[in-house]
């Protein structure tokens, strides 16, 4: 219902468009933008941050609810570790070091000594043990559940130290541990019944929570105090912002009149249509946001009888035609996959070469398959008389515009979509054909996460008897029991390789976050999709 | 009937009324239930949306037994039912709030917002139609007549932008977002005033035509009154009856015009409150939100009921 009120309200607005202009007469022109290199340090401090969203996040907590990691749970709690988004190494943060066994089931960490919560109390090896078993209570959002799944001892041998013990190895445990889901917080905020930690929660991190008024605003202000910033920042002591306002506004066009006007400083996920006109009145546009996961990707059901053969599966992949799939779908601001990862994981590999658009190769291997004869509707029918036609559970622009490429081929695709609320549940029951999945963890256990069959959601649906596919979750299953780099590397190549040759997923686009923020905000950065606000600052403190 | 318009004829026609608004209130409440109950999905399945996990089959079996969504559905119904006879309809699933305090909080804005946009569309409705009746020049008459139609048909949230873009970013008289400011709960009263005010006068003009050709207004004219006190105190009074007649659907139109309206002016309110939940099924705060508005509407027009045989005292009191 919601999507199609925004649907509405979005044809309303680009109609707008033609008026607004009317409406203005002429947009002042872009101020020339100052060179900021010369301000001191200490004429960066000051200034309230306004920020727009588009639905109220339900909560602060990203233990809790969906979504807030990018912004505001990240503000207000720290992790661990953190992964440098440059470098993309795992950094202390929290923990100043870190052991792990050699086979990646026990894992060692020393605590900061010099830790305060916003409540008062301290960092300790006790505070953690508690988060951590906080975060395998129900009702606690499964993304921060999967981080703890498995554990099987913490323990504190002293009072800043902590070990944690898995049953199985599991490599992805540091770069999980690095995202807000498992942001630390105090242990009276730990223990707190979950809808309780939603509403407000006491971390360590640069910014406080002042309030939180429903479907309206979410107000933060700096810790004084805070003192415990990552090396990757540029400066240490308090964050430059006085504090942070996010605004919410369901309305794109409102939205992107706020920020036109200065009533918003910035905004996030801003759709490509609306990028020339904010760039146009002098906003700043930045596209580093990049998920560090997998992007737009449809797992293939194998278990659907029309899609057991890998032929027909190949012709999918190879009927895609991305570069056309990025340039229609967002005017060409996502990047085109060249594999299962995105470029941003830190195991990326480029598979490329199994993603090509060529029809031809698609006709010919429909044939083979025995898929050869095209109806009067130009839909190819096999001889037992079936259509190839496959149902899929969205219908949107990406999916209309893979429709209409898969219709040169042969293949129907009848986009049927199910209410939100079923949504999750068809998905996994496979009465789909093809299904669409999102994730955003920068590692690349995320793979088995989705496609594992030992352990894993097995979206692909591979069967027991199909051997390709069991020598794909053999692969998924071991890169995460190996610690070294380069060792984990070849094993995630490998399984990158199988997942797209072999067409048990296709990767259609990699999602870019488009920023646009006024021109006086200066050295907001992105850490995957996450806004980091630390080293944030606002020309002339407003 | 056959009791006369008697005191007790009434207290007995005001009874069955009431009686009746019990029975509609009850249907509303059981029908939402039962419809959420019957739409697919459910409120663990919105729980669990942009899960990364792994086993969500099985986190999804969890968050059903927490929720008491497990249980048969006419236990779950007669629980909800008994709960609500107290006042009490249970914990929003998403915000995790009492349903009603949700509710409350978001219904006094929504309320301001509706009742301002009411009165706006009255007024301006009934000044439109006095100015059709009193201006001499064909082409402006011609011209006022075609406004209410258009303002009947204009998309409510596309005015809404309009508006928005003019008193905000254009004029900046009203800040872009929030329930604060008075300028602000003005337009976006006027926004959702405009197809209201279009019904009513178009409603009160064709009234207006008919009062106006009709026997005793030549009698009112005969005595010498001047053009503007026929039409404002004879024409007018008796064109209204079916104004407030139609008040019930009015306000009905205007509580639901508020979604739109709430949603341009980032306003909180009833009408986002309700999107939001009927979309997660958060079947609490839909049970409050139904069963309030359905209370409204019995409560509108149970005292038109009561109200019009003393405007009309020729009104058959049916029951």
């Amino acid at each position: 219902m919601r999507t199609t009120l925004r649907r509405g309200l979005r044809v309303a607005a680009v109609a707008l468009a033609a008026g607004s202009i009317v409406l203005s007469g002429c947009a002042s022109p872009a101020e020339e933008q100052a060179d900021v290199s010369g301000v001191a340090e200490e004429d960066r401090y000051g200034g309230t941050l306004n920020i727009g969203l588009s639905a109220d996040p339900l909560g602060v907590d990203a233990a809790v609810v969906n979504q807030v990691w990018r912004h505001v749970a990240r503000a207000l709690s720290d992790s661990l570790v953190f992964l440098d988004p440059e470098t993309q190494e795992i950094e202390p943060w929290l923990a100043t070091d870190w052991t792990v066994s050699e086979d990646a089931r026990t894992y060692s960490f020393t605590l900061r000594d010099d830790v305060t919560f916003n409540d008062g109390t301290a960092l300790t090896g006790e505070v953690v043990k508690a988060n951590l078993e906080s975060l395998a209570r129900p009702g606690i959002h499964t993304s921060a559940r999967a981080i703890v799944e498995g554990i099987s001892s913490i323990t504190v041998p002293r009072e800043d130290e902590v070990v944690v013990e898995f049953a199985e190895p599991n490599a992805a445990f540091l770069p999980s541990l690095s995202r807000a889901h498992a942001g630390i917080v105090s242990q009276a905020s730990a223990e707190a019944p979950v809808e309780e930690r939603q509403k407000s929660l006491d971390g360590s991190g640069p910014f406080r929570l002042v309030s939180y008024t429903d479907n309206q605003e979410i107000v933060l202000e700096a810790r004084e105090d805070y003192d415990w910033a990552p090396d990757y920042y540029e400066h240490e002591g308090r964050a430059y912002l006085d504090g942070v306002t996010y605004k919410i506004i369901p309305e794109d066009s409102v939205r992107n009149g706020a920020v036109q006007s200065g009533d918003l400083d910035f905004i996030y996920w801003v759709d490509a249509n609306y990028i020339p006109e904010l760039e146009a009145s002098g906003l700043t546009i930045s596209y580093s946001a990049v998920n560090p996961a997998t992007g737009t990707e449809w797992p293939v059901n194998t278990s659907s009888p029309l899609l057991q053969d890998v032929r027909v599966r190949q012709a999918l992949q190879h009927g895609v035609d991305r570069a056309s799939l990025a340039a229609i779908s967002s005017n060409g601001v996502y990047l085109v996959p060249k594999g299962p990862l995105s470029e941003e994981n830190p195991y990326f590999s480029d598979q490329s070469e199994y993603l090509a658009y060529d029809p031809e190769l698609s006709a010919d291997l429909l044939d083979e398959a025995g898929w050869d004869e095209i109806g009067s509707d130009g839909i190819r029918v096999n001889d037992a008389g079936e259509r190839l036609s496959l149902r899929f559970p969205r219908d949107g622009a990406v999916e209309q515009i893979v429709q209409e490429q898969w219709k040169q081929i042969g293949v129907e695709l009848v986009l049927d979509p199910p209410l939100a609320a079923e949504a999750n549940e068809k998905l996994l029951s496979g009465e789909y054909d093809l299904a669409y999945w999102y994730h955003s963890s920068p590692d690349a256990d995320v793979l088995r996460a989705n496609y594992g069959v030992a352990t894993g959601s097995n979206r692909a649906f591979i069967a027991e008897d199909d051997e390709r596919g069991q020598e794909l979750d053999a692969l998924l299953q071991e890169q995460n029991t190996l610690l070294d780099h380069d060792a984990r590397q070849a094993v995630v190549d490998e399984a990158a390789r199988l997942l797209v040759e072999d067409a048990y997923t296709l990767p259609l686009e990699t999602d870019v976050d488009v920023w646009a923020y006024s021109p006086d905000l200066q050295d907001i950065k992105s850490n995957g999709l996450d806004q980091l606000l630390y080293d944030a600052w606002l020309q002339g403190g407003e | 009937m056959s009791g006369g318009p008697g005191a007790g004829g009434r207290l007995r026609y005001l009874g069955k009324r009431l009686a009746y608004g019990v029975v509609v209130l009850w249907g509303a409440f059981t029908a939402s239930f039962f419809l959420l109950y019957v739409l697919p999905g459910d409120a663990a399945g919105g729980l669990t949306a942009g899960a990364e996990g792994e086993d969500l089959e099985a986190i999804l079996a969890e968050q059903r037994e927490l929720l008491g969504l497990d249980r048969p559905v006419l236990v779950q119904y007669g629980d909800a039912l008994w709960r609500a006879l107290h006042g009490d309809f249970g914990i929003s699933i998403f915000t995790r709030r009492p349903a009603t305090e949700l509710y409350f909080e978001a219904f006094g804005e929504t309320i301001r917002l509706a009742a301002v946009g009411l009165a706006l569309a009255v007024v301006l409705g009934v000044l439109l139609s006095v100015l059709i009746e009193l201006i001499d020049w064909t082409w402006a008459r011609e011209l006022l007549l075609s406004l209410p139609p258009i303002a009947v048909s204009v998309p409510p949230f596309w005015v809404g932008i309009v508006l928005l873009q003019l008193f905000a970013f254009q004029l900046r008289l009203i800040p872009p977002t929030g329930n604060d400011s008075l300028p602000g709960l003005l337009v976006a009263s006027l926004a959702l005033a405009i197809p209201g005010a279009g019904g009513v006068s178009q409603l009160l003009t064709t009234n207006l035509r008919g009062a106006l050709t009709s026997p005793y207004i030549e009698t009112v004219r005969n005595w010498g009154l001047g053009r503007a006190g026929v039409v404002v105190r004879h024409a007018l009074r008796n064109s209204i009856l079916p104004v407030v007649t139609s008040f019930g659907t009015t306000v009905g139109v205007m509580i639901g015009g508020t979604v739109l309206t709430e949603t341009v002016f980032s306003r909180t309110g009833v009408g986002r409150v309700i999107v939001d939940a009927v979309d997660g099924r958060d079947t609490p705060v839909v049970l409050v939100c139904v069963t309030v508005s359905a209370a409204i509407f019995v409560a509108v027009n149970f005292v038109v009921d009561a109200v019009y045989p003393l405007i009309d005292r020729r009104i058959e009191l049916e029951a």
